[in-house]
């Protein structure tokens, strides 16, 4: 074949080309109506956007990177958590660092549940996240497991364990539920004062972990808990 | 286009032997060991972060080798008149634009799929399924995408006056083409037709890369991820527009002087 573009016609070439971005036009725009189609949860930009929103997010999200945007802010969440942060307002920044995870991909439930799980029982700001568990809730109204940590929030703000304790029973059953709940369940168990109860769930809790944070804590929580027994605890 | 297939095989060969795949190769292996790191970090969400930063690997080094591959090619042909010596021989300035493109692809294709190798080996020692067939799937329209990028690059290569401008225009295009469709959602929301039409017209003349990227539909079951559109407008989007860059940098190269 030897016909050279520059050789053909001017109306020729001009209908070559013509016709060529008529039809990437039209590709572009079927494809993007399916990928709209295709989306469970709208883009970023018109979802409520965080007040303390960072530009690397933003500019991630604009550069259709949302989701590995939010794994990088999910590191830093976890980060923050593990580190001197008691004087920045008992790690005052765990609920905009989650809000930023959640509003980059509301699908990435496990960081989500962690979050609202760190400021209801670890730093015990059972507003703060109730508030991420609400906003999470709206955007993401499939996911029934919310419900439950709203639940357990509201018996938290009135200081009733077992109220907690049981809203989040079938949430522990799960085998994804975040192993920093499996702790703090635990050690609401232990704050009630039933030894043998406890002895049981931290057994459990210890068949079940993953990670090795989770392991040792069950593991000393157990010795602690049979020298107390043995001393004639409950 | 048995010519082009020759020049093709032969321009993989001559990157072969440039030594560009030792550095891309070090380079695909830190990254894999990145994923390890990060994929360590994120702890639950091991599987996650690595399938994720996984991808986000493959994008940059096929975007790296694509890259790369066409600034060598342009510097030899304009530096070292390598061009001349091809002009002698029975074959049409089509074939060497398209050889050069296809010859670009066939290493891109080459280096994701030894990163896809690495990410299965890593995948066998954590123990964790990152490779599957979703992955698999979110890799090929990468692939697509960066075979896109090749026609880009291929043009800008005719166009651009020097090699640095050439890949400064390539990667521009290349970061642009991720942002117009976000962009354009955003300013649709805003009351400003003028700047929505002018947004829209930077939207169909840049490439768009956003169509390739399949990696938000992962893990989301139970969404219409499988609508037939998703898969196939994105490779008649690459097979059109690719077209028309290709043709538009034809004609200029045909009436180019060397």
């Amino acid at each position: 074949m030897s016909a050279r573009i520059s050789e053909l016609p001017g109306w020729a070439r001009l209908g070559l080309l013509a016709g060529l971005a008529t039809l990437a036009v039209a590709s572009l725009e079927f494809g993007s109506l399916a990928r709209k189609g295709s989306r469970v949860f709208p883009p970023p930009l018109q979802r409520g956007i965080p007040p303390a929103l960072t530009r690397f997010s933003l500019a991630a999200a604009l550069g259709d990177e949302a989701r590995i945007a939010a794994d990088w802010g999910y590191i830093d969440c976890l980060q923050y958590l593990a580190g001197p942060y008691a004087n920045d307002g008992w790690w005052g920044q765990t609920l905009p660092l989650y809000r930023e995870v959640q509003w980059l991909d509301p699908g990435f439930k496990h960081a989500i549940r962690e979050g609202i799980s760190a400021l209801g029982w670890l730093y015990r700001r059972p507003e703060e996240a109730g508030q991420l568990a609400r906003i999470a809730m709206a955007t993401d109204p499939g996911e029934v497991r919310y419900a439950a940590y709203i639940a357990a929030l509201a018996y938290q703000k009135h200081l009733d364990t077992q109220g907690v304790i049981k809203a989040l029973e079938p949430e522990l059953n799960r085998p994804d539920a975040p192993e920093m709940l499996l702790r703090m369940v635990g050690n609401l168990m232990l704050k009630q004062g039933d030894d043998r109860r406890a002895m049981g769930y931290w057994a459990w809790v210890q068949s079940r972990a993953r990670e090795q944070d989770t392991q040792d804590m069950a593991a000393k929580t157990i010795k602690d808990l049979r020298r107390r027994l043995a001393a004639g605890g409950r | 286009m048995l010519e082009t297939w020759i020049i093709a095989s032969n321009v993989f060969r001559q990157l072969l032997r440039n030594r560009i795949l030792v550095v891309l190769t070090l380079c695909a292996l830190g990254m894999v060991g990145v994923v390890a790191f990060l994929g360590d970090l994120g702890q639950e969400a091991e599987l996650r972060l690595a399938r994720d930063f996984g991808l986000l690997a493959l994008e940059w080094v096929g975007f790296f080798t694509v890259l790369l591959c066409h600034v060598v090619l342009l510097f030899e042909e304009s530096e070292l008149k390598t061009y001349s010596i091809l002009l002698v021989k029975p074959v049409e300035r089509w074939h060497v634009l398209l050889g050069r493109t296809v010859g670009a692809v066939l290493l891109m294709l080459m280096n994701q799929a030894g990163m896809l190798v690495l990410l299965a080996l890593l995948a066998w020692w954590r123990g964790l399924p990152i490779v599957d067939s979703d992955l698999v799937v979110a890799a090929a329209y990468l692939a697509a995408g960066g075979a896109l990028f090749s026609a880009v690059t291929a043009f800008f290569s005719v166009l651009a006056s020097s090699v640095p401008a050439a890949a400064m225009f390539s990667t521009f295009a290349f970061g642009l083409g991720h942002f117009t469709t976000n962009l354009l959602e955003w300013v649709e929301h805003l009351d400003n037709p003028v700047l929505a039409a002018a947004v829209k017209v930077l939207y169909w003349i840049t490439p768009n890369f956003s169509l390739f990227n399949l990696k938000e539909n992962l893990d989301q079951s139970g969404a219409n991820v499988f609508l037939g559109g998703v898969f196939f407008w994105p490779l008649a989007y690459a097979a059109c527009y690719g077209a028309l860059l290709l043709s538009l940098a034809l004609w200029r190269y045909e009436r180019k002087d060397f």
